[in-house]
């Protein structure tokens, strides 16, 4: 099989079609461009050909193992079923949500390649450019050579706390800002966030569980942070999973609400798309009374969206996380996607603890909560 | 419509498009005018290499444009810069 590809992600139980919806390799192509430049084998700026292929499983096409950029010169990258991981859970939610699936329900989901089909003739003319990646040559001798690491400023961490004790029990929002520094010679990379931009939610508000964007709250950051100096971009975006509303009063309460969901990945693969662009999401810790909310980082790692520890800095930066790109991938690359997963529903909140088990055969786990109507 | 009388108004226009941090970049040209919004924003979308899997809307000066309305019916009779935005919720 030759041409342009297209990919669709498949839910299936027992063995029944329930779902498929196309599925984008739109961050496989902005990871092959980033890593490109990383490296030095790409100018920053220049926008080589590039085509998506499928790496087809064992039993052969349509069932796709994974898919391969190739880039004009002959130079591949190669991501397995786990770019597509975020795509499969929001399918399964919205499944979950629709009560085609039910508690005890098991699914799998497959990813197949088709050769795309001839769209129509364009009736105009359309061409398309992008800026270089905003990148400042500098000298990083404290981040390992081909690693791309975030430092955060504290202030920044403590306004995002601020902000959320402030708002809740409501989710809020907040666009972050600062730097992007590129050692060339060593092939690293730090994002320095400096500064965040708080925004309002759109015509679709803001719940307990959601946090709706509007055309003027993507609008209003970016004027804010052009106001902040040259140089200074939108670095990604933060939010906040309230705990109850009785929360701040019961100290001992254990729950945890920091992870990130089907929805924010699409938040993330759609409004910041940049390699470069990482999420922060605040929220209750297990280990911490709800008055002292925690951050988790989350960044683009080999196309898909990882957590990446943070540590507190002794000095300057208040915090700062490694994430080894490279070594991520190859983590990333033994996965074989074979996924199965299993519903259940409790207390007007159904979860979907979803099993991706990797090709040595280890098994983690991903779990989805979402609110039925009326519920929590 | 400006005080454009029907012969001055072009038939067909220009029309740029950026996203929202407006880091990319659609330069359409010869833009029929009943060419619906939703037609230029999956054109620019494609152009653009975003997700395939959200809904943008086309902004004009911080106004969402109706999808299915044409760039005539908008009163669009000129070169004109517009933004796409995608629609999400945080979960």
């Amino acid at each position: 099989m030759s041409g342009l590809f297209a990919f669709s992600v498949g839910v299936h139980r027992r063995g029944a079609l329930l779902r498929a919806a196309p599925a984008s390799t739109a961050a496989c192509l902005e990871d092959a461009l980033w890593h490109g430049v990383l490296s030095g084998e790409l100018r920053n700026g220049d926008l080589p050909e590039m085509a998506v292929e499928p790496v087809w499983a064992e039993g052969g096409p349509p069932s796709v193992a994974g898919v391969r950029v190739v880039r004009s010169g002959g130079a591949s990258r190669e991501y397995g079923l786990h770019v597509f991981e975020d795509r499969a859970h929001g399918l399964i939610r919205d499944l979950l949500k629709a009560q085609v699936l039910r508690a005890d329900d098991v699914v799998e989901w497959a990813v197949a390649g088709m050769i795309e089909p001839a769209l129509p003739a364009p009736r105009f003319r359309a061409r398309a450019s992008r800026a270089p990646f905003p990148l400042r040559p500098g000298r990083l001798d404290d981040v390992r050579s081909g690693t791309f690491a975030v430092a955060i400023e504290r202030d920044v961490l403590a306004a995002i706390r601020d902000r959320v004790l402030g708002a809740a029990p409501v989710e809020c929002a907040g666009v972050l800002a600062g730097t992007l520094v590129h050692d060339r010679g060593r092939g690293a990379a730090r994002l320095e966030i400096t500064g965040q931009v708080a925004v309002d939610a759109g015509e679709r508000g803001a719940s307990m569980t959601h946090f709706a964007f509007g055309a003027n709250s993507f609008a209003a950051a970016r004027r804010t942070i052009a106001e902040m100096g040259e140089g200074t971009v939108a670095a990604g975006w933060w939010h906040s999973h309230p705990p109850c509303a009785d929360c701040p009063r019961n100290p001992s309460c254990r729950a945890e609400t920091i992870f990130f969901s089907a929805d924010d990945a699409q938040v993330h693969a759609a409004a910041f798309p940049a390699a470069y662009a990482v999420a922060l999401v605040a929220g209750k810790l297990r280990g911490r009374p709800a008055t002292d909310p925690g951050i988790a980082l989350y960044a683009w790692s080999g196309a898909a969206v990882e957590e990446v520890p943070l540590r507190r800095l002794a000095s300057g930066a208040g915090a700062c996380a490694v994430a080894g790109y490279v070594c991520r991938e190859e983590t990333a690359a033994r996965r074989t996607g074979d996924a199965a997963g299993t519903a259940a529903a409790s207390r007007g909140v159904v979860r979907t603890a979803v099993r991706v088990v990797r090709g040595e055969g280890q098994a983690d786990e991903a779990r989805e909560e979402i609110a039925e109507p009326g519920g929590p | 419509m400006n005080g454009a009388t029907a012969e001055q108004v072009p038939q067909l226009v220009n029309v740029t498009i950026h996203d929202w941090e407006r880091t990319r970049r659609v330069e359409m040209e010869g833009v029929p005018r009943n060419v619906t919004f939703a037609e230029l924003v999956d054109e620019a979308r494609r152009q653009m290499g975003l997700s395939i899997d959200t809904e943008y809307q086309a902004v004009r000066g911080g106004m969402k444009l109706n999808h299915m309305q044409t760039l005539e019916e908008a009163g669009i009779d000129g070169d004109t810069d517009l933004e796409i935005h995608p629609e999400v919720s945080a979960g």
